[in-house]
């Protein structure tokens, strides 16, 4: 124990020695800074132990406790990297590399010691802090990290100079503020490359989106969240908000009550052999939050535009990874969708359902069946059913018990859009009637001043294609019928009676839409995120080679490399350059400027002025060096040393003799020594 | 390396620092930190992540302005050697500087050092207002030291670069040998040496009083007794009787080597000059008559130091 104590006392010397007081609460302070964004993605004993051991640091600088021994560290050590594989059992996730280096970073804390180790602290500080943008790069994040770069070069400014008891925080923001220009360019320039190596990009973090797999309770789960989805700006004119369908999945399998997306593209109608060509009658930009999902979010008849993704034969959108950006593209709207027949093996697919469930609606399908012939007329009275019948639209449905389909049709009669859509898709199903399941989202909020539409995950939905010969997939919406308010209006009104909108959320400034002023904040904001994600962190290469193509049309990447070399050089060459002219200029008094150049004029036939030696004494040695300007010197220096010591400015006319009498000085190039 | 540094920084006693004299490098530090930007660029890159693209570029930016700082730090900073004084061969000789910045910024975190020979000296700020900074210089030999080029840097204000200029600034000390008590020449030499040795010692039983230890003080002179009370050294003081003049001689230890020699008379140069006899002193092809008093002491200790050109100027830790 007295060896504990004593190790500890000392090392806390050492690190007083190192850093003083304002210096170690700066380093105190990044790391808070550090760690708070991370919070969110890291295991609680984590936490714990991070602020644990920060505190230990911060009460053993101060003298109050000693730092753990060597026996005590090595236990701690081995005890957190025990949990850390504890945690993660060897997944490597983006998360998890945090975490790890948060373990090292907190254990670190303890280590702290030299000046070496204060740097290594700082150092992990910026690595943590950049990490953060992996996860997150909106707006505010960045306001974020600007801040907490602020403190981390304090801190290091701090370490760098102790006790210099300078105004580090005026001194740093200083040096950020003349490090933008440069740091502009550079962003702006550099050659916005194609990844070297493709990276592990797995995150544990659940996003909310729409999955693959829907139970119908699913997206009344998704309607509760207030996030943002994605952000649309149109070219052309923007359909009415009753056309809004974001198409996202098709789930054309449906077992045990779940419906899925068989994940295969062979069913689709067979595709024309030769492209179509189709006028494009509107075209949109879409700006995505990242979702971990390789979907995106198209209407209907999309055409491909600018972006990473393809379009399945049946017009969805899909990325060739997995979302963790946000992503930006475009996408076209076709005049007309080529009418194509159903293969066998589709139709097939599209009216598959497990046998032997939901007996009720078996029944009551093959007697409507009896009634109605036509398809088209069958779907109509099935719509007709939910209008007439007393369904009620809900964020709270019941919990199905049984047969789900059995459950909702005849006994709660109580949904949100995927039970009405599920029911639907089941029954005509049963009719033989290709059917499919869409999800995705349906209208969205106009933002006027933006001009851009904003699409959240309240907005999620789920509606029903109905294959019909001669017409193709035809999309039938039956939420339409039971809550007409939820298309024409959005979920806010529909909802508005049952007040269970964003119930979960009491923070999100969407639930107040009725007050003006959470109103105008909540727009305000989000057209500032809008304009930052989309000029800043959707800069990509093309928009890059698009900006700068404006100035020199047959630019590529690597020139626009060469070009920022070009530049960044000749800009630290202009501010060299600044600061050497300026030093030039430190003598600005006329008289000396002239006898340095008298003093030149004689160094450079060897005659050099002594440290030391007074202006008489080096005329005079001057003199007898070169006998044959002797007068010429000693007149000139007479004149420099009567003027320097005069009281007053000297004359112009007489600063020009001078300056004349010196420049006609012809010193003679050999030494000349008398005698 | 050395002989482009004579020319292009040659000696002089005062210098302003100008971008003639001042040179800039990352530390080890800027290096690990330019080595942290790649690492995160190539996650930019890999990531396609904008943000840490500028992530990477402001930082970069930060370092790049930092040189500016770090030079302009010391741009215009004035160093002038003003004055060492006379120390013992073994002791660290302190030089004094004056610093005083000559531009309108102000010179923060200095560091004087000739490194390896002595301990850094640190400034936290110097301004217009000159101040006083003293450098320390190990030494090993007696002789006049001229510890060379002084190195004066600085890493503010980020730690990243180091700005630094090494000037001869003419500075230079007298070291006196080593004082070596002659007792442990005794035990070598003969009976006749110890009458020579005892003669000096008359003035012993003149106890005069206590006064402050003093460097090359005999260790039997030590009043313990005070220093048990006090926790301070006094030294005996005692008087030999004025005209009773003494001559010092290198011929005195024979046997001895000379440096010996030389450490013995200083060491009895101490003595006598403490317990104010007059005493000349003889070295070869030098002779200072017998005196008293403190120049006479410093003249002596100063030929011991010189003698024979002394050896620091050779090697004395200085310019090896």
């Amino acid at each position: 124990m007295t060896s504990m104590s004593l190790g500890g006392v000392t090392q806390a010397e050492k690190l007083r020695a190192q850093i003083d007081l304002s210096g170690m609460r700066w380093v105190t302070l990044a790391q808070a800074a550090v760690i708070l964004p991370h919070l969110s993605s890291l295991p609680v004993w984590l936490i714990l132990l991070v602020t644990f051991f920060s505190g230990w640091r911060w009460f053993s600088y101060q003298g109050h406790v000693p730092l753990p021994g060597a026996w005590l560290k090595a236990m701690l050590l081995l005890g957190s990297i025990g949990a850390f594989f504890f945690t993660y059992r060897g997944q490597f996730s983006v998360e998890a590399a945090v975490a790890f280096f948060t373990l090292a970073y907190a254990l670190k804390v303890l280590e702290l010691q030299g000046q070496r180790d204060l740097y290594l602290f700082i150092f992990l500080s910026f690595f943590l802090l950049a990490m953060i943008f992996l996860f997150d790069q909106s707006l505010l994040i960045t306001l974020y990290v600007i801040a907490a770069i602020w403190i981390c070069l304090i801190g290091l400014s701090r370490i760098a100079n102790p006790a210099s008891g300078e105004r580090s925080g005026y001194t740093v923001a200083k040096i950020m503020l003349q490090a933008l220009p440069l740091m502009l360019i550079a962003y702006l320039m550099f050659p916005r490359i194609a990844p070297l190596w493709k990276v592990p990009m797995n995150m544990d973090q659940a996003r909310t989106g729409i999955s693959d797999r829907i139970k119908p309770g699913d997206i009344a789960e998704l309607a509760q969240s207030g996030e943002r989805a994605f952000r649309v700006s149109f070219e052309g004119e923007v359909p009415p908000q009753e056309e809004l369908y974001w198409r996202g999945l098709s789930l054309d399998s449906y077992r045990q009550g779940e419906w899925r997306d068989s994940g295969t593209d062979l069913l689709t109608p067979s595709s024309p052999t030769e492209p179509v060509v189709s006028t494009e009658v509107l075209r949109y930009e879409v700006i995505q939050e990242p979702t971990g999902k390789p979907w995106g979010f198209a209407l209907q008849s999309p055409l491909k535009g600018e972006g990473k993704y393809r379009l399945t034969g049946d017009g969805f959108v899909r990325f060739p990874m997995e979302l963790r950006q946000p992503a930006r593209y475009s996408v076209g709207m076709a005049e007309l969708e080529p009418v194509e027949s159903l293969t066998p093996l589709a139709r097939h697919r599209y009216t598959a359902l497990p046998d032997g469930e939901n007996p009720a609606t078996r029944a009551w399908i093959s007697q409507l069946k009896a009634q109605v012939r036509e398809p088209e007329a069958l779907v109509a009275k099935l719509m007709n059913h939910f209008r007439e019948q007393p369904f009620f639209y809900t964020l709270r449905p019941e919990k199905a018990e049984g047969d789900p389909i059995d459950h909702f049709l005849f006994q709660s009669r109580r949904g949100f859009c995927a039970h009405y859509a599920s029911a639907l898709t089941y029954g005509l199903r049963l009719a033989d009637i290709p059917a499919r399941m869409i999800v995705g989202y349906q209208g969205g909020e106009w933002h006027r001043d933006g001009g851009y539409l904003m699409v959240h995950q309240y907005d999620a939905h789920a509606w029903v294609e109905v294959w019909l010969d001669g017409r193709g997939w035809v999309r039938y919406d039956p939420t339409a019928m039971v809550a007409p308010d939820r298309i024409s209006e959005g979920i806010r009104e529909a909802l508005a009676q049952e007040g269970s909108f964003l119930e979960r959320e009491p923070l999100a400034l969407s639930r107040y839409g009725h007050w003006r002023a959470a109103q105008w904040l909540r727009l305000r904001l989000d057209q500032l995120n809008y304009n930052w994600q989309r000029w800043v962190v959707q800069y990509d290469g093309n928009t890059q080679l698009k900006l700068f193509q404006r100035w020199y049309e047959d630019l590529d990447l690597r020139t626009l490399g060469l070009w920022l070399l070009g530049l960044l050089l000749s800009a630290m060459g202009l501010l060299l350059g600044y600061v050497l002219w300026r030093e030039r200029l430190v003598e600005r008094d006329p008289l000396k400027r002239l006898f340095h150049r008298f003093e030149k004029k004689l160094a450079r036939r060897g005659l050099v002025r002594h440290p030391g030696e007074t202006p008489r004494q080096f005329a005079d040695r001057a003199g007898e060096h070169f006998p044959a300007i002797a007068d010429e010197i000693r007149n000139i220096e007479a004149e420099l040393e009567r003027n320097l010591y005069a009281s007053g400015e000297i004359s112009p006319s007489r600063l020009s003799a001078l300056r004349k009498s010196i420049r006609g000085l012809r010193v003679p190039r050999s030494r000349a020594y008398p005698g | 390396m050395a002989a482009w540094l004579e020319r292009r920084l040659p000696a002089v006693r005062e210098k302003t620092l100008g971008y003639r004299s001042i040179f800039i490098f990352p530390t080890v530090a800027g290096f690990c930190f330019l080595g942290l930007l790649a690492i995160i660029l190539l996650a930019a890159i890999n990531y396609q992540n904008n943000m840490l693209y500028a992530f990477v570029f402001l930082l970069g930016s930060v370092f790049a302005t930092s040189i500016l700082h770090c030079y302009r730090n010391l741009s215009g900073l004035r160093i002038a050697f003003k004055q060492a004084p006379d120390c013992y061969a073994g002791d660290l000789a302190t030089f004094y500087y004056s610093l005083s910045q000559t531009q309108g910024n102000m010179t923060h975190s200095l560091t004087l050092q000739w490194p390896g020979k002595g301990p850094a000296t640190f400034i936290p700020l110097v301004t217009q207002v000159p101040l006083e900074g003293r450098v320390h210089h190990a030494t090993s030999r007696r002789g006049k030291l001229k510890p060379g080029r002084l190195l004066i840097q600085s890493a503010y204000p980020l730690g990243l670069i180091r700005a630094w200029s090494q000037l001869d600034l003419e500075a230079s000390v007298i070291v006196y040998p080593k004082p070596v008590g002659a007792a442990s020449y005794q035990s070598k030499t003969d009976e006749g040496e110890r009458e020579v040795n005892s003669r000096q010692l008359v003035g012993v039983d003149d106890y005069q009083g206590l006064r402050t230890y003093q460097q090359g003080d005999s260790l039997r002179q030590i009043a313990w007794k005070q220093y048990a009370q006090t926790g301070d050294f006094y030294t005996k003081d005692f008087a030999t009787p004025a005209g009773d003049s003494l001559w010092l001689d290198l011929r005195d230890y024979p046997g001895a080597p000379e440096e010996e020699k030389l450490s013995f008379l200083c060491a009895r140069v101490l003595e006598l000059s403490r317990a104010h006899s007059r005493f000349g002193l003889r070295l070869a092809g030098q002779e200072i008559g017998p005196d008293g008093g403190e120049a006479h002491r410093i003249e002596c200790l100063r030929a011991l130091a010189l003698y024979h050109g002394g050896l620091a100027g050779r090697s004395a830790g200085g310019r090896q």
